[in-house]
């Protein structure tokens, strides 16, 4: 049985960890472990950055979602980006994904937010079928972006 | 002579006016008018959500741009998002763009931000030479919605 809740301070851990494994699967990047503490810390006490959801299998965590915003002038409304899905190998393929998503787009209509927005790699064609599953669909828009003093 | 400054609530009519054409000319889509008034307002009225920058020129206002923010916890910084980017038919190729860009990318280094990003749409070739003229890059992502406003095929028409 999965259970979806919001995360709090307390959730730490399991996600710098979450984190830190999403980033070696998904880009073979070691994040350095320290930057990503303070960076989740901040938003687990500072609502404003955004929050984060963890799926729960019994009394394990079995998945997590990070959801940011983006204010939309035209609309005069949020979008709420979904970033850092991650879950654990032995948790997989049992709705976990589905059941993150559920959760967020139930919360996202509750509050008014117009829109579900996420960034897929272009030649990762598991995740896009993934999220079509889910009803996403593939916008008119590529991302463009600068670095600034750090190497990435 | 361009002149940059950050947007004040003054510059309301301003910029619903800028936003209300540059969806008709990008898009050709006409925004409800009243809806766009107050999210520009919230937008000013609230620095978490958004600010703007403004292009002058003698005085009057030729151009504009948005700045939304977005929260990293791998990096523990935030990037920023350049949006809603408009400027006056009689004052493009006179640089406006660039300035409004440079002055992003000076306020964002002061600030510590780790990046800046934008949405281009794919077959836009004029405005990815642009942007990749000032130093963006092709990222390797792209982006994917549900949008409980506007229903629009794959690939269909925005935001």
């Amino acid at each position: 049985m999965i259970k979806v809740r919001r995360a709090g301070p307390s959730d730490l851990e399991t996600i710098v960890e979450f984190n830190a494994r999403l980033a070696a699967e998904t880009e073979s990047h070691n994040l350095d472990l320290a930057v990503l503490r303070e960076g989740v810390g901040r938003v687990l006490s500072a609502e404003r950055l955004g929050f984060y959801l963890l799926a729960e299998y019994g009394t394990s965590p079995a998945g997590q979602l990070f959801v940011t915003y983006e204010w939309t002038d035209w609309l005069n409304s949020d979008f709420w980006w979904l970033k850092g899905v991650y879950v654990p190998p032995r948790f997989r393929r049992r709705g976990v994904l589905r059941a993150l998503y559920e959760h967020v787009r139930d919360l996202a209509r509750d509050r008014n937010v117009c829109g579900l927005r996420l960034y897929v790699e272009e030649g990762n064609q598991a995740a896009r079928n993934a999220y079509r599953r889910l009803g996403f669909k593939a916008s008119p828009y590529g991302m463009m972006g600068q670095y600034l003093g750090i190497d990435d | 002579m361009i002149g940059i400054r950050r947007a004040v609530k003054g510059d309301l009519e301003t910029i619903v006016e800028f936003n209300i054409r540059l969806a008709d000319e990008s898009e050709g889509v006409a925004l409800d008018r009243d809806r766009l008034r107050s999210g520009v307002a919230n937008a000013l009225g609230d620095v978490r959500r958004a600010f703007y920058l403004i292009a002058e020129s003698g005085g009057s206002p030729v151009g504009q741009l948005m700045v939304t923010y977005e929260w990293s916890d791998w990096r523990d910084g935030e990037f920023w998002w350049l949006q809603s980017v408009y400027v006056h038919p009689e004052f493009r190729r006179q640089g406006v763009l660039k300035a409004l860009y440079a002055k992003v990318l000076q306020m964002a280094t002061e600030q510590s931000v780790c990046g800046v990003r934008l949405y281009v749409e794919h077959e836009n070739d004029v405005a990815k030479a642009a942007y990749r003229s000032f130093g963006l890059s092709p990222a390797i992502f792209e982006v994917f919605e549900h949008d409980f406003v506007i229903d629009r095929g794959e690939g269909g028409h925005p935001r």
